[in-house]
């Protein structure tokens, strides 16, 4: 065993030197290596005793605080307080708090706090900045006209801070992470201009609460409480072009004065294959997942109309269970799948569905070098026996000006399903250079209606950003020509239609907050 | 005892060969790959020859370094002791280390004069930045006015450096032969939507992360994060020429190993900007990652690789095509940090800290290899001529 542990030791002793030696360390290297390594061990040792002095003295401090009679040196320490004897017992304990800080340097409370501040600075157009203006308020390098203006700049202190608050903070932080929430409210005015019926204005109102959270890796699970008030133009008009989709989906203020949240998506979705693949289970919303459009998909952002967020002859069901899943090759092709139940009523779930396909081209580059989606669908609703076909293509110009289009058609006759329908428009990002985030957009759109009468459209919007959370947008639509068609009381009841102007004209303002 | 002793030889022994080597006398220093880890406070060394660890240089104690790199001239191991307030230096071919120089407070990125002659050191926390003459190994300046100053550019004659306020939307110029701040440079129009909603803005701020200059060093390309915008500063005259716009919350400009672009990643909309540097557009903009923390090219620009920290993946893009072609997964909870080029351009070092290890990944075929158990977090990769950046 002795022979082994030198053959052993040997080895490892002549390896190491030999690995040393052969990178041509020298003898006078390693001595310098042990001297730097002696003077780390002394640098060490100084560190430690230091924090002994320290960790002895806390032990002290801790032992009066906990009622335990102090040492000597302690009871010296305190004979200065004593002059200013504290009157109750937390007065007692933040004094002694404040001595423990003094001994251990106030390394414990004394946290560096940064706050953001607004400043004044002036600047000129090539951007020089000055945090003063010059005597002849141009700028001494470049010759042109400075500008006062209000930045924000980040300022560093060394601040006390209660470990508490910490604390608290740190809880606060930590539940938010459990759970996300945000909110999603759309208010929505809208008048007639040229009708000839009195009570011609609108107005209408959602809000949606959002709630997140992530129960597994590559999984989201998602609620959507949803409130509606109010009624849009349809509520007299009769579209078919739905001239306020935020109103489509119905009030769920009932006929006894209460408002009540309706579930609008509670879903959860899974990412597998390397984000490849994509399913998405429980009550769900199939526009969410079909029929996508850059440019003409959000009625809280986008246009208004029903036309312009999805394809009227999509007729996607209301929301109820269902599952979708997408898979994205990464080499610009996506393939979705949907199947849904045509009612939600959570009985015969699978029978007769509403069942959806649909083919995705992405490219970043492809007409005039700039980025292009291109999706086909096909559905087919068991419910009514109907089914269509459509596509919806977004494509940009430049890097702000996108066109966009859709068109589809039906193959059957299934009663208050249009016929076909196609829609064409063109969407602007920052349209001025001070408005960055404003966007403008126009679109027109046609439907054949299933009792083959042409309805044309044309909506044109502006986005006013005003802050990060809330956005207002001024909204025109016309109408050709306004024919009410089958429109029904709330009971069911056909109403008498009533022949309206050739053409009929909204104006529209939206605000829309997201938080 | 005899066992004991019978462990601790082996023991030594194996950690001989990665324990012995303090310098790397002999070793062709632009084929190796430092690794600086954060939590087991060193720098590991790569032969990237063969991928396996040579050495390992010890920065100090509970210091968590941020970043290292090698001098210009190849002749010393610059690193931060961020956690220590000061700096180290390591003379790669004697071992021998110089330091540690006390800077100003958490200094974490830095750069190297063309010359090896000067170092300037951001020390975030502080604002300020440390000027270390490498010849003297003092700090010969501390130069005051940054708001939380990122990272550190020095000019290709030397004679400015850029330094990027991330506290701030602004760019700081320093004269590096009077270490004076001598402009400030206002970059992004973040102060006119802070003007509308001031609440968010004064709760924080996504400023500059970095200066990126084109090989020429006739630009510079400077991405305000809170403004979407990427300012084209010309360095004859610190001017802001053009300012492109972006996506949401632009981390920092890499330019392609002509000039000819520059890619952005954008953690906000996680999508990649293309910029053209001969017209300041952008000319393609294509899907990124959750929480970009870089971007590498390799086959003479023809690929770019972004690297999707919070995806632990890195999003591979054929820069001839403009789109992306292939999403590597490297993993379930990995955090992936940064990553070098190296100097001929055909691999990728990147940095894992949740793993403990250097994924390589090949630029033609972009296999991936592992280099395991390189030290505890690492965070930064440097090489000598390569394509470094840190985050």
């Amino acid at each position: 065993m002795q022979i082994l542990l030198f053959i052993t030791g040997l080895f490892v002793f002549n390896f190491y030197n030999i690995t040393v030696f052969a990178e041509g360390a020298s003898l006078e290297d390693l001595m310098r290596q042990l001297g730097t390594l002696k003077l780390e061990q002394d640098n060490l040792k100084a560190h430690m005793s230091k924090n002994e002095e320290k960790m002895s003295a806390m032990e002290v401090e801790l032992q009066r605080l906990g009622g335990v009679a102090p040492t000597q040196e302690t009871a010296r320490a305190e004979e200065g307080v004593q002059a200013t004897l504290p009157t109750t017992k937390k007065e007692r304990i933040e004094k002694r708090v404040e001595s423990l800080e003094e001994m251990t340097g106030k390394m414990f409370l004394l946290e560096p706090v940064e706050e953001i501040k607004k400043v004044s600075e002036w600047v000129c157009p090539e951007g020089h900045i000055y945090d003063h203006p010059s005597l002849d308020g141009r700028c001494h390098l470049c010759g042109k006209p400075q500008e006062e203006r209000v930045a924000y700049r980040k300022f560093k202190y060394a601040r006390k801070e209660s470990i508490s608050d910490r604390i608290a903070a740190m809880m606060e932080e930590g539940f938010k992470k459990k759970v996300a929430v945000g909110l999603s409210a759309t208010g929505v005015f809208q008048q007639l201009v040229n009708s000839r019926k009195k009570d011609t204005s609108f107005a209408e109102g959602s809000l949606d609460l959002l709630f997140f959270h992530r129960p597994m890796i590559n999984s989201t699970l998602f609620v959507d409480l949803e409130a509606i008030g109010g009624r849009g133009p349809d509520f007299i008009v009769g579209s078919a072009s739905g001239l306020n989709d935020d109103a489509s989906r119905g009030s769920t203020h009932d006929t006894d004065g209460v408002d009540r949240l309706s579930v609008r998506e509670a879903w959860l979705q899974s990412i597998f294959m390397k984000d490849r693949l994509r399913l998405v289970g429980g009550k769900i919303d199939l526009t969410n997942y079909f029929d996508m459009n850059a440019v003409a998909n959000d009625e809280t952002t986008q246009f208004l109309t029903s036309a312009f967020v999805n394809n009227p002859v999509l007729s996607p069901p209301v929301n109820g269970p269902g599952l979708a899943g997408y898979f994205d090759t990464k080499k610009g092709y996506g393939f979705g799948l949907g199947i849904q139940n045509p009612r939600n009523s959570g009985t015969a779930v699978f029978d007769r569905p509403y069942t959806i396909g649909e083919v995705d081209y992405h490219t970043p580059k492809f007409l005039f070098g700039q980025a292009g989606n291109y999706r086909l669908w096909g559905r087919y609703n068991g419910d009514t026996k109907s089914r269509a076909v459509g596509l919806s293509l977004d494509q940009q110009f430049t890097q702000r000006l996108t066109g966009f289009a859709r068109y589809g058609i039906t193959g059957n006759t299934a009663v208050d399903e249009p016929k076909w329908a196609w829609s064409l428009g063109l969407g602007l990002s920052s349209p001025f250079s001070s408005r960055r985030y404003d966007r403008i957009a126009t679109a027109f759109s046609q439907i054949k209606t299933f009792n083959r009468t042409k309805e044309d459209l044309v909506e044109a919007y502006y986005n006013l950003f005003l802050t990060d959370h809330m956005n207002l947008s001024l909204n025109s639509q016309v109408l050709f020509p306004a024919r009410p068609e089958l429109r029904m009381s709330e009971d069911g009841i056909p109403l008498p239609r009533e022949r309206e102007n050739d053409f009929l004209t909204t104006f529209g303002l939206r605000l829309q907050m997201d938080f | 005892m005899t066992r004991l002793i019978l462990i601790l030889a082996l023991l030594l022994g194996l950690s001989a060969p990665v324990m012995a080597e303090t310098s790397l006398a002999g070793h062709d220093i632009g084929s190796l790959v430092f690794i600086t880890n954060k939590d087991s406070n060193d720098v590991t060394v790569i032969d990237s020859k063969d991928n396996n660890l040579i050495a390992r240089f010890e920065i100090g104690p509970w210091c968590a370094p941020h970043m290292s790199m090698v001098s210009c001239d190849g002749r010393l191991l610059l690193a931060p002791r961020t956690k220590k307030n000061d700096f180290v230096a390591i003379d790669l071919k004697t071992g021998e280390k110089f330091g540690p120089i006390p800077v100003g407070f958490s200094p974490e990125h830095f750069d190297c004069s063309p010359d090896s002659k000067l170092c300037y050191i951001a020390n975030f926390e502080e604002g300020t930045v440390s000027a270390i003459d490498l010849t003297q190994m003092v700090e010969v300046a501390r130069i005051p006015g940054f708001a939380e100053p990122h990272g550190v550019t020095f000019t290709p004659n030397g004679s400015k450096a850029y330094i990027a306020n991330f506290g701030a939307h602004e760019v700081g110029v320093v004269d590096t032969k009077t270490h004076q701040l001598i402009k400030r440079i206002a970059v992004g129009s973040a102060y006119k939507v802070a003007a509308l909603n001031p609440d968010r803005y004064l709760a924080e701020i996504k400023g500059i992360a970095n200066v990126t200059p084109t090989p020429d060093g006739r630009y510079v390309y400077a991405a305000d994060g809170d403004s979407g915008e990427v300012a084209v500063i010309d360095t004859a005259t610190d001017s802001v020429i053009a300012s492109v716009r972006v996506g949401a919350e632009p981390w920092r400009a890499y330019s392609s190993p002509d000039g000819s672009l520059m890619l952005v990643p954008n953690n906000g909309d996680t999508t990649v900007s293309v910029i053209s540097t001969r017209d300041n557009k952008v000319v393609a903009t294509l899907k990124g990652g959750e929480g970009m923390t870089g971007i590498n090219f390799t086959s003479n620009g023809r690929k770019a690789y972004a690297i999707s920290s919070g995806e632990g993946a890195v999003y591979v893009y054929d820069m001839e095509k403009m789109r992306q072609v292939k999403r590597l997964k490297l993993g379930t909870n990995v955090v992936l940090e940064t990553a070098s080029t190296t100097a001929d351009g055909n691999r990728l070092y990147l940095a894992c800290s949740t793993t403990n290890s250097v994924y390589v990944i090949d630029g033609e075929s972009d296999q991936v290899s592992v280099v395991p158990n390189v030290g505890h977090s690492p965070w930064a990769v440097a090489i000598l001529g390569g394509y470094n950046y840190c985050h």
